[in-house]
């Protein structure tokens, strides 16, 4: 069973992600620093309220419950500035917020409901919200109801709609055939959301009933149900002759009879035109059963979208403008020249194509930030990650594959890398650590990396190890290897030198896991290290 | 309290009488002019309704219409906005437009068809007009 996915819920999705996007990004862009500045608590209220208004228009009680009680904290700061918040905390309270709404988008996508119990959660807000304001008198927050003005509910079925293209034919001597053929209309009333059918006049025209003999009767027919069911229905025995019930497309039905029993699929769906709808539009004129309704201006066709992409309008602009010529062009393709300019606009038009599908690194950095935030949390470790090139674009495809790879290797170096503060005062370095996340393109190359300022890797510890597990040539010296190809022993199945495995990384699938990833898409890693002073590795993918 | 309903498909007419009945007092129209009619008499007889539900494909007027001529009406009255009448559409229609236009021109609710009944009632309890 096919289902098409509210438009509504649609739209309150890709908002809500969009909200939870840019929430993440100025609650991470200020972890580090002592609290959030003013424009920044304005920004987390805002979206807090806005999730709040449309968490409560589609009736998500826990989510609205949810994004009240956070907007709450926020308008508290805002008002009251209190001091001494803990920041840390605080950041960490809000990306619970913002996980847990993220993980009931996920749900509603998957078809389920939101109505995950967010009580504890609001609880803990609550708490925070008590102890920053302890010092304060009581100050509740004039409670402006969490109600919204304007509820919209989904419809209960969500089903999609089949349309069915039924054509009966009567044996001639078949005695008043227009009944017969109402009788099948009633029948299909019970699952139809829309019937059509003609001659529409069985009823009222007697002479109908040659005209079915003759011509046989044709239905359109809008419904939830299956075919099967429809088979069901209409094979009921009525004196037919011939009956065949087919699967047509939305715009097929609209069309009505004059493509009835066309064989050739309808050309590709109209592109929408984005126009508003005006009062009026959808008066009914009344018409012969079996018509239909009629509306004033017919509804803009069916469509179901499940992915969204947000695609530059200049960028759209150029496309269509390229199409146009290239359609014209086409016309005239009988000589060399208009062939020529042909496959010009065409690869223009594929360069076009290409470009619309880059995506730049932003979001997948900001995860990572995310993740180095939760490790520094998690180790105890101060670590601070710098971003360099996020605005460096790259195949939608690359990018959400190397999602799993630098995500490790993130944690690698949040885990492994990075030492804890003591050691790292005593090795005479800055107690913060470093995290560098970089992506640039160098000579046809895309170059994604990951920097530590670290310990290093160790290089004596990954040659014992190795030989130990029997990857070594005994005939070769330590001093033999190259760096090099002593990195690339721990890029091998099952090779992992920490004992301590952490909740973060290293359970000895890693970095075999990571390379495998990253040569599926054509790329190669590389690793640089140096004791006392940190890796990087680095990712290449050619362009 | 007293609902005014206007749908002009029999089947769907009778299920939602059957259904706000358990509301209120349900009077029927079965166009959206009736039901900009019956709204205007309702105030000069003094007895406003607090319910009013629109079906938007209909003849004559569509719910569009009606919800127009509803707050117009609510305007030249000048009745407060927290006084004015809770207008539900109910409908198959159910793309992000239709949705937009008819919250643009002042419905409170909008609820798709076939109407989830659960969730139908605690809207109407959102909004104060059942306990």
């Amino acid at each position: 069973m096919s289902f098409k996915r509210d438009d509504m819920l649609d739209t309150y999705l890709l908002e809500t992600s969009q909200i939870l996007e840019e929430l993440q990004t100025v609650v991470l862009k200020y972890k580090d620093e002592p609290a959030f500045p003013e424009d920044a608590v304005d920004e987390i209220f805002r979206h807090m309220h806005t999730m709040k208004g449309s968490a409560g228009f589609m009736m998500f009680e826990q989510l609205n419950a949810l994004a009240h009680k956070t907007e709450d904290v926020f308008f508290y700061i805002r008002e009251h500035k209190p001091e001494g918040v803990n920041q840390k905390d605080l950041v960490a309270l809000v990306l619970k917020v913002s996980d847990f709404i993220q993980g009931e988008l996920d749900r509603l996508s998957e078809g389920e409901v939101a109505d995950t119990d967010s009580g504890a959660l609001i609880e803990e807000l609550d708490e925070f919200l008590k102890h920053i304001s302890k010092d304060d008198a009581e100050d509740e927050r004039k409670a402006s109801s969490g109600a919204s003005t304007q509820i919209y509910i989904a419809p209960k079925d969500t089903k999609a709609s089949h349309y069915f293209q039924i054509y009966i034919t009567y044996t001639r001597d078949t005695k008043l055939a227009n009944v017969h053929a109402y009788k099948v209309v009633h029948a299909l009333k019970g699952v139809a959301e829309e019937i059509k059918y003609s001659p529409s006049t069985i009823l009222s025209d007697e002479k109908s009933s040659d005209e079915i003999l003759d011509q046989g009767f044709k239905i359109l027919l809008k419904s939830h149900s299956p075919k099967k069911k429809i088979d069901e229905i209409v094979s009921a025995g009525y004196e037919t002759r011939s009956i065949s019930i087919i699967e047509i497309d939305a715009s097929r039905f609209k069309a009505g009879f004059k493509l009835f029993g066309v064989d050739a699929p309808i050309a590709a769906k109209q592109t929408e035109v984005a126009t508003e709808y005006v009062p009026g539009d959808f008066v009914v004129h009344a018409d012969a059963p079996g018509g239909g309704k009629v509306l004033a201006k017919d509804s803009a066709a069916a469509k179901s979208k499940s992915n969204h992409v947000n695609i530059e309008v200049s960028q759209m602009d150029k496309l269509s403008d390229l199409i146009m010529k290239l359609v014209s062009a086409e016309k005239k393709l009988s000589d060399d020249k208009t062939a020529e300019k042909v496959k010009k606009l065409t690869g223009d038009i594929q360069d076009i194509v290409m470009n619309m599908r880059l995506v730049p690194m932003t979001n997948i950095f900001l995860r990572m930030n995310r993740i180095i935030f939760e490790a520094s949390r998690k180790m105890d470790k101060d670590i601070e990650c710098s971003i360099i090139g996020d605005e460096v674009r790259a195949d939608r495809g690359i990018v959400e594959h190397i999602a799993d790879p630098l995500m490790h290797m993130v944690r690698n170096s949040a885990d492994h890398g990075i030492e804890p503060s003591s050691v790292r005062e005593a090795a005479g370095k800055p107690a913060k650590g470093k995290i560098t996340l970089k992506a640039e393109i160098k000579n046809g190359e895309l170059l994604v990396s990951v920097s530590d300022d670290g310990a290093g890797l160790n290089r004596e510890k990954i040659l014992n190890k190795a030989k130990e597990k029997g990857l070594t040539d005994k005939n070769r010296k330590d001093s033999d290897y190259t760096d090099e190809e002593v990195w690339k022993f721990i890029t091998l199945p099952g090779f992992s030198t920490n004992a301590n495995i952490t909740e973060f990384s290293g359970r000895g699938v890693g970095m075999d896991v990571v390379v495998t990833s990253i040569e599926q898409i054509g790329g190669t890693l590389d690793i640089t290290s140096k004791a006392g002073k940190g890796s990087t590795m680095t990712m290449r993918f050619p362009l | 309290m007293r609902i005014l309903l206007a749908e002009d498909d029999f089947v769907t007419r009778k299920f939602m009488m059957n259904f706000l009945s358990k509301y209120g007092d349900c009077d029927v129209t079965v166009d959206g002019m009736e039901a900009v009619d019956a709204f205007l008499l309702a105030h000069e007889e003094g007895e406003p309704y607090d319910l009013v539900c629109l079906d938007i494909m209909m003849p004559v007027m569509d719910g569009y219409q009606a919800l127009i001529g509803i707050r117009n009406i609510e305007k030249e009255r000048e009745i407060p906005k927290d006084k004015a009448v809770k207008v539900i559409m109910a409908t198959a229609l159910n793309e992000e437009k239709n949705v937009k236009t008819a919250f643009d021109l002042g419905c409170t609710i909008y609820s798709g068809k076939p109407i989830n009944q659960d969730r139908f009632e605690q809207a109407l309890k959102k909004l104060g007009l059942i306990d």
